[in-house]
């Protein structure tokens, strides 16, 4: 009778998690400035800058689709959405440098950045 | 040899169901896009153990495209696509490894097919943005992957004793 599990299984779930956990505890301990910025882009193109402490309501239109997205007190979410899986307009609430909110759909990609921030970029 | 053409038609249905319910499964209320249980997978895994690995390439990419078509769109088959085939890879390299079992398979095919998942991404939204999701996926697939993979196993085991 085989086991169910072998030590490298286990390797590679401690290894899998280990790394996660340090990839996410990363992000989520860097830094929001003051001048963060909200970076809207569609289809790689950057469309909208708005600063994270503003309070606006900024509607992406593009022919039939759309994304409403509000800024209100330094969070950022989607309210309303054109795309099918509305998985944009459940995400959680961003608020922080490097977090994002996508929208596949709709190639719409709004995310936190410090101004002058070192963000790992890569050019594509 | 003839066998197995049933075989493989029993288990890309299979496949198939696995897939559809996992559209009534509302994972999205977590908040965070890309996360998914992927029990179609565990037939997969199973194919690769017990099948030749051709045949379950095929398996995959019937599942994949049948799935696409008639609950995906086109877009979503090709992340589909992505992920299916890098995890099917990570699956097979593991597979020719020893020592790993049906839960090392299914880990790291679940990883793999997350980050599949996140490269095409990249391409299409051209923003390195979405790395952030990066760290979520690998912990989520690894998660899914594991119990994936106790089901995988328990079912071969089983399975394994037939023919």
């Amino acid at each position: 009778m085989k086991s169910f599990i072998s030590k490298k299984d286990i390797l590679i779930i401690v290894a899998s998690l280990g790394i996660g956990c340090i990839l996410l505890i990363t992000f989520l301990l860097l830094p929001t400035k003051d001048n963060a910025s909200v970076i809207v882009t569609l289809d790689g193109q950057v469309i909208k800058t708005m600063s994270l402490y503003s309070n606006t309501t900024y509607t992406c239109q593009n022919n039939e689709n759309y994304n409403i997205i509000v800024v209100n007190n330094g969070i950022v979410n989607v309210k309303e959405a054109s795309c099918k899986n509305q998985i944009c307009v459940h995400h959680f609430p961003i608020s922080k440098n490097g977090e994002t909110i996508v929208c596949l759909p709709n190639k719409l990609v709004v995310s936190i950045k410090n101004e002058n921030g070192k963000q790992p970029d890569i050019v594509i | 040899m003839k066998k197995t053409i049933p075989l493989m038609g029993l288990l890309v249905a299979l496949a198939f169901i696995l897939s559809y319910l996992e559209t009534f499964i509302p994972i999205s209320f977590i908040g965070i896009p890309g996360i998914k249980i992927g029990l179609a997978n565990i037939v997969i895994i199973i194919a690769i153990l017990k099948l030749k690995k051709s045949d379950a390439f095929i398996i995959l990419l019937a599942r994949i495209i049948l799935a696409g078509f008639t609950f995906g769109s086109l877009s979503s088959m090709l992340y589909a696509l992505a992920g299916g085939i890098l995890s099917f890879i990570a699956m097979i390299l593991l597979a020719k490894c020893k020592g790993f079992t049906a839960i090392g398979l299914s880990v790291a095919g679940g990883i793999a097919h997350n980050i599949g998942q996140i490269v095409v991404a990249l391409f299409v939204l051209e923003t390195s943005q979405i790395l952030f999701y990066l760290p979520i996926l690998i912990i989520s697939g690894t998660i899914f992957g594991a119990i994936n993979g106790m089901i995988a196993a328990v079912i071969y085991s089983r399975v394994s004793k037939i023919e």
